[in-house]
Order: C-alpha cells, then sequence, then structure tokens
C-alpha cells in the first residue's frame, strides 16, 4: 500500500468508523492500537522493514523506561542511544552521494522504511525530555499510539508527546468529535493533493521551459517554472498533511498545524515559522536552542556569528534527516545563507532610528517587497534541489539566449 | 515580581528586539511583542544566563509562558527574592 493513496484513507476511514463505535476510552485506546500495527503493516511490507521499525519503537520504550526508573542515569548512554538511532537512518536512507533529482522526477524521493525519520523525531524528543526530568512516566500503549499513530505516521505532523497525552487524557465523550470540520479538512486536502497539485506539476517540468515553440513566450514560461515546483510541493505536501489532520480530527487527538499561508512570509526567518512549522519547531528546541547555548556559554556570545553557526548546524542535521545527498546539502546551504542574511539584516535595522524602523515594519510598499523577494528566493532553493545542475544549465542558456 | 530582575529582563529584551521604549509587564507573552521570535528568545535566554551567571535547562528555556513566569524563573535560580 502506497503511502498517498485511496487504499491508505479506506484502511484509516474504517479505523476511525470502529474507534467511534467503541464506548469505553480504555477499550478504543486497543482498537487504535490495532489499527495502527493494521496500518504500518499494510505500508511496510518487507520483513527486514518491519523487524527495524519494531526494534526502534520497542527499544525506544525501553530506553526511556529505564530511564524514568532511574536505571539508565548517564547522559552520555541516551546519547549513544541516539547516535545508533541516527545512524541507522543514515544507513537505510543512502549511504553515498547521489542527486536526488536523478531519482522519479514529480515526487521527493520516499523514505526506503517508511515512516522511520518521522518516528526517530517523535522517540527522540521523549528520549530528550525524560533525561532533563520534564517527562511523566509513559504506559506502553500510549507510547505505540503515539509513534505509531496512522494519522501521522508517513509524513507527520510532527506532535509532542505532551500535546498527544493531553488529548488522550481530556477523551471522554465520543460525542465532543467534531466530524464536519474533520470531514471539511480532508475535503481540501484531497482537493489540494489529488486535484491541484497534479494539474500545476506539469509546470514545474524542465521540459515545459524548454518545449515551447515561440522563444519570446520562453520568458513567461520561465517566470512561471520558476515558481511551479513551489506551488506543487506545497499543494501536494500541505493536501496530504491536510487528510491526515482531518483523519485525527475523527479520532479526536487533533494534530498541531503544519503550514500557515507560507506564501506571506516576509524573509526566511518567517518562512520556516510558516513552513512544516512541527519540523522547524522541533529542531528549534532540540537542535538549534541547544547549539546557540552551548556556542554562548562557549564565550561566542549571542550574536550573529552563533546565530549563523547554529542556523548551519541545524540545516545540516535536516539534511542528514531529509537524506545524505547533495541535493539537500545543496538545499541545506542555501537556506543557512539565506537565515544568515537576514539576521545581519536584522542587526542593521537595529541601528537605524526609531522612526524609520517603525516606517519600514508599517510600510506595505516594503513589506509586499519583502514578500516577493522571500518567495522568489524559496521557489529558486527548491528548483537547485529538484532539478539537476545540468537542466538547470539548459535552462538558463535558453533564457540568456533570447534576452540577448 | 521582583523588581530587579524584571528591569533587567526588560533591558535584555529591548536590545534583542531593537525596541529602546519597550516596556512589559507580568503578562506579557512573546506573542504580544514585535520581534520576540523563537530566535530572539533564545538571545535574551542567553543574555540573561551571562548577567546572573547562571544556566538553564532546555525544558527551561522554553517552559516560561509570560515574562512573570520568565522573571520568578531567574529570581528562583539566581537566589533573588521573588517578589
Amino acid at each position: 500500500m502506497r503511502p498517498a493513496s485511496l487504499e491508505l484513507l479506506v484502511v484509516a476511514l474504517t479505523i476511525v468508523t470502529v474507534s467511534h463505535l467503541v464506548y469505553s476510552v480504555r477499550y478504543r485506546a486497543w482498537v487504535l492500537a490495532f489499527g495502527n500495527m493494521l496500518t504500518v503493516g499494510l505500508l511496510v511490507r518487507g520483513a527486514a522493514e518491519r523487524a527495524l521499525l519494531a526494534g526502534v519503537v520497542l527499544s525506544g520504550y525501553a530506553m526511556l523506561s529505564a530511564m524514568q526508573r532511574g536505571l539508565v542515569r548517564t547522559r552520555a548512554l541516551v546519547a549513544a542511544y541516539g547516535a545508533v538511532l541516527v545512524g541507522v537512518l543514515w544507513v537505510v536512507r543512502a549511504n553515498q552521494f547521489t542527486d536526488a533529482s536523478s531519482q522519479t522526477a514529480q515526487h521527493l524521493p520516499l523514505m526506503p522504511v517508511v515512516g522511520l525519520s518521522y518516528l526517530l523525531f517523535r522517540i527522540g524528543h521523549m528520549l530528550i525530555d525524560a533525561a532533563q526530568g520534564a517527562l511523566a512516566p509513559v504506559r506502553f500503549l500510549d507510547y505505540v499510539n503515539y509513534t505509531c499513530a496512522f494519522y501521522t505516521f508517513v509524513a507527520g505532523p510532527i506532535q509532542r508527546w505532551g500535546e498527544y497525552h493531553a488529548h488522550a487524557m481530556a477523551e471522554t465523550d465520543r460525542a465532543r468529535v467534531d466530524v464536519r470540520a474533520g470531514l471539511d479538512r480532508m475535503v481540501d486536502g484531497c482537493l489540494k493533493a489529488l486535484v491541484l497539485a497534479p494539474l500545476v506539476a506539469p509546470f514545474a517540468d524542465v521540459a515545459y521551459v524548454l518545449g515551447g515553440e515561440a522563444p519570446s513566450s520562453l520568458l513567461v514560461r520561465f517566470a512561471i517554472w520558476w515558481y511551479a515546483w513551489y506551488v506543487f510541493l506545497y499543494l501536494d505536501f500541505s493536501g496530504f498533511i491536510d487528510i491526515m489532520a482531518g483523519l485525527s480530527i475523527l479520532v479526536g487527538k487533533p494534530v498541531p498545524e503544519n503550514f500557515n499561508r507560507p506564501w506571506l512570509a516576509r524573509n526566511l526567518v518567517e518562512f520556516w515559522q510558516r513552513w512544516h512549522i512541527t519540523l522547524s519547531q522541533w529542531l528549534r528546541d532540540y537542535v538549534f536552542a541547544p547549539v546557540c547555548l552551548t556556542l554562548a556559554r562557549a564565550g561566542l556570545g549571542g550574536g550573529w556569528i552563533t546565530l549563523s553557526l547554529a542556523y548551519f548546524v541545524t540545516f545540516a542535521v535536516a539534511g542528514i534527516w531529509h537524506g545524505p545527498t547533495v541535493s539537500f546539502m545543496r538545499f541545506g546551504v542555501l537556506h543557512g545563507l539565506g537565515l544568515v542574511a537576514v539576521q545581519l539584516g536584522t542587526v542593521v535595522l537595529a541601528r537605524l532610528p526609531s522612526t524609520w524602523r517603525a516606517r519600514y515594519r508599517e510600510s506595505w510598499l516594503v513589506r509586499a517587497g519583502a514578500i516577493g523577494l522571500c518567495q522568489t528566493y524559496v521557489a529558486f532553493t527548491i528548483l537547485v534541489f529538484a532539478h539537476r545542475p545540468d537542466d538547470l544549465a539548459a535552462v538558463m542558456t535558453a533564457v540568456k539566449e533570447v534576452l540577448s | 515580581m521582583n523588581p530587579e530582575v524584571h528591569l533587567q529582563v526588560q533591558a535584555l529584551l529591548r536590545r534583542v528586539v531593537a525596541d529602546p521604549s519597550l516596556e512589559v509587564g507580568a503578562a506579557t507573552r512573546a506573542a504580544d511583542v514585535e520581534g520576540w521570535t523563537s530566535l530572539a528568545h533564545i538571545q535574551l535566554m542567553v543574555g540573561i544566563e551571562q548577567h546572573y551567571g547562571i544556566r538553564f535547562s532546555l525544558a527551561e528555556v522554553n517552559a516560561p509562558a509570560d515574562v512573570g513566569e520568565l522573571v520568578a524563573l531567574v529570581a528562583r535560580k539566581a537566589g533573588l527574592p521573588s517578589g
């Protein structure tokens, strides 16, 4: 069963329906656990893959329990276990640098082991919180339902344990589930991912730019192509998330939002507060903040040098998580540079007179210009990620010929 | 709320968000202040650590919901009176 498929939708809706037929909150948890295992089993077919996922889930709980019972006290041991998990992710993702754009053209490459990378985020933050004494004891059934929830297993959102558990504890009445809201969200998601995204996809292909007969229209096609991959990615990804978010509403465990109108972002800092929000928040809290704190404490202070180094480390981690390929490296470097530029801009802005700063913040012209620049840059970084350098060079050569 | 800690936190926050006229109270949240992003928050916490010679855990960095809770946390860790 493919992650984005009608079969998954049918299985998911069946789980939702059956769970609503069960009155007892406790038995409903067991129904969800069975449904979650069934979904994972249908998504992950290979015996080795299933064994790997089971090993990660079970060892994660074993480590968590050991920490909470005081059997594991040294952070070094927890860090070593974390390093093993990261190593597992590295091995199953890719063990050599390849160009992601040489793989299947229209979509991001599927993970070799479906769900593993998102699973590591969920388990990872529980371990980090437990190491800091910020996690109450976790029941195994709740842990399984959280880490293997059918509506977040494939592509998130990366819901934190605390929020998930709060919904589970508040679950007393099935009638409180907003069925209409859940279904509306799913319909929105289907419209985006299954109708609009395929319509946009052809415009993202290099063949669209280079294939036209009239050179005069090449610039128009170039402009459309420049943004098409960004638009396609947004519709495809956010649409899938909308479907899963709708399902989470139907089971009474709504997930956090993952997208907040990224097209309104004025700079890259704001962009990452609006795009794949749960991922950027996780990286902010568990990678960026600790790196900043460590560097600042080491004597570099809390200024733009510390922030810049922290950005690069964070995007390196994000790159490894996506897959250690050249494409992701390029994407990460471009976003790291862009974020550093935003920080330098903030430093410059801080030195301007307060009236100038107020005028800058309130000017709709400045806002429109900033949004245009940010969106164009983001679209560029996605192009660099999605296309082979040869294809990009061919497009730029064709554009130069028209302009000259 | 410890007034001295409150004023110090306010001074650091003014520097971080580049607003010398900023006034914050106990109930002020990050969402109420222009420029108090998560990034600015980390800079603020680093500044507080350096000023008071204290050290926050990762959980404590993200825990305070408003200025009042932040001031109380700083006072507690620095061994200062809470109010």
